[in-house]
């Protein structure tokens, strides 16, 4: 790219998760880094890239239906490119390429970091490109990103999911969990309200297990309680203990909630108990499939019924 | 905590789930008094053990249930917003979380729940001025709907934040030279909606 030529534009599309719009903002950030500008609104942009989702069926049926939208619109202009990252990616690689030849890059979910390149290298071999890496190697946190919010902002606190929810592809596609150490995730929270946002959503495919791969099982209300003594701002708290939950700490400027309400937040987390048969209705916020029926104990499907139990921080 | 709102995930249909397992789910949903839920019909994903399982349900069977399930969650959460008619909050001041504001003449907000509010956009009793998307106001709820609630009359306090500093710099900030950037700070003009809560089709 000649420094006379004008910037390359870019849009980046985004399926699915709350995890999903933290890693779009990444994949903003890395393009705005190699000198590309957001598509004006209304514009159709140089590089269209599809952080896509594959929870459901219909997440597949969408990705397909716009990159067939977009085959007419990509032969009229020559130069523009098609990238597909995010868990569909994860899940169909080559098959994206073998079905939408017009697709320039595909990525998965642990290389985000790789677009720009892949993009480049696509572009100078005239040759698509399909890199998925098995494993995360790099925290998408660390990534260069562009904040879509001034005042709200989104933290990862760990990616992937050791649980086995047998109705769940997330885990084959986010792979294990991986942790991000306290300190970093603090200094980001830090950083962040120095900056002026009051409202932090923390993130990962599950939470509540936040800290399993460090041995700390208080790990996550330990988290929730830095966040409130914060790091000078006072805090709030919602809780959404899930697969995929996230929790929201607002700013509420006192101070003076903070403590009782990150204590509130972390009764939520960890005051849930192991559920025996015959017991009143679940604690809200545990969505348990009702597949299990008793006697099928001893079965690889009965265990998974002991497994949502262990996985409920005590 | 019974100031707190509880939200969850409910899937539908799951193979093997009988009318009587669905009709416990109804009442999980009653009993709990969940504010909201993002509701599924089950999805056979390749390479789930749930995909081999015997005892699918049928498609109309799921649908049936689905709706029936959208219906008790739909009464719970507006009977929950509808305790809250009357009282003061305090919100957020967001941005796009309002689609019909500019119609309405309201903004939006959330409160210390999450709960989306969309206030009248009066100024009168705070000097004038209007809030920033980051600043907190205090308003009085004066109607609920199932999803939300609104609070019309005039805001009854304003507190200016930093965060409404910070949106006030960000959208004054002219369009930066893109070889520079890191931060990626948006154009001048409307600023970017905040990203939807998640709706996967």
């Amino acid at each position: 790219m000649t420094s006379t030529a004008l910037p390359r534009t870019y849009q980046v599309r985004t399926y699915g998760c709350q995890m999903n719009v933290h890693d779009s903002e990444r994949l903003s950030g890395l393009l705005e880094d190699a000198g590309y500008v957001a598509a004006p609104e209304g514009e159709t942009a140089d590089v269209v890239v599809f952080n896509t989702c594959a929870v459901r069926e219909n997440a597949d049926n969408r990705l397909y239906g716009n990159l067939g939208h977009l085959a007419p619109v990509k032969a009229k202009r020559p130069g523009m490119q098609i990238a597909v990252g995010g868990c569909l990616a994860q899940k169909d690689r080559s098959t994206i390429t073998r079905k939408a030849p017009w697709v320039d890059v595909v990525f998965g979910t642990h290389n985000i970091g790789s677009l720009p390149v892949l993009l480049e290298r696509a572009r100078v071999q005239e040759e698509a490109q399909v890199e998925i890496l098995e494993s995360l190697e790099v925290f998408p946190s660390t990534l260069p990103t562009k904040r879509e919010s001034a005042y709200a902002a989104w933290v990862s606190v760990s990616v992937g999911c050791n649980n086995t929810c047998t109705f769940c592809i997330v885990p084959s596609l986010r792979g294990k969990e991986k942790d991000r150490r306290p300190g970093e995730i603090l200094a980001e929270v830090e950083a962040l309200v120095a900056e002026g946002v009051s409202e932090v959503t923390l993130l990962g495919q599950n939470v509540n297990s936040y800290g399993v791969e460090f041995g700390d099982r208080q790990a996550f209300s330990k988290l929730l309680h830095a966040c409130g003594d914060d790091r000078g701002a006072g805090a709030g708290a919602v809780h959404q203990p899930a697969p995929g939950g996230v929790h929201r700490r607002r700013d509420r400027g006192d101070g003076r909630d903070a403590e009782r309400d990150a204590a509130a937040a972390h009764a939520a987390a960890v005051g849930l108990r192991p559920r025996a048969a015959g017991d009143a209705p679940l604690l809200p916020a545990v969505e348990v499939p009702r597949h299990h029926r008793p006697g099928a104990r001893g079965d690889a499907r009965g265990g998974d019924h002991d497994r949502h139990h262990r996985r409920l921080p005590r | 905590m019974p100031e707190a709102a509880i939200t969850t995930d409910i899937i539908v249909g799951f193979p093997g789930e009988t009318e009587e397992d669905f009709r416990a789910t109804l009442d999980v949903v009653r009993q709990a008094r969940f504010a909201g839920a993002f509701t599924f019909q089950y999805s056979k994903r390749p390479g789930t053990p749930a995909a081999e399982l015997p005892d699918q349900v049928a498609p109309e069977v799921v649908k049936d249930r689905y709706e029936r399930l959208v219906d008790v969650v739909n009464e719970i959460a507006w009977d929950e917003n509808k305790r809250l008619v009357g009282r003061e909050v305090e919100l957020m001041v967001a941005e796009g979380e309002g689609r019909k504001d500019a119609a309405t003449h309201r903004l939006s907000g959330r409160g210390p729940d999450n709960r989306l509010v969309h206030f009248e956009a009066d100024f009168s009793a705070i000097g004038g001025a209007a809030p920033r998307p980051g600043d907190m106001v205090t308003v009085g709820v004066t109607y609920a709907a199932p999803h939300h609630l609104v609070a019309d009359g005039p805001v009854k306090a304003l507190r200016r934040t930093r965060s409404g500093d910070a949106w006030e710099r960000r959208t004054a900030a002219p369009t930066p030279d893109p070889a520079g950037v890191s931060l990626g700070m948006p154009a001048v003009g409307v600023p970017a909606p905040l990203p939807d809560a998640p709706v996967c089709g």
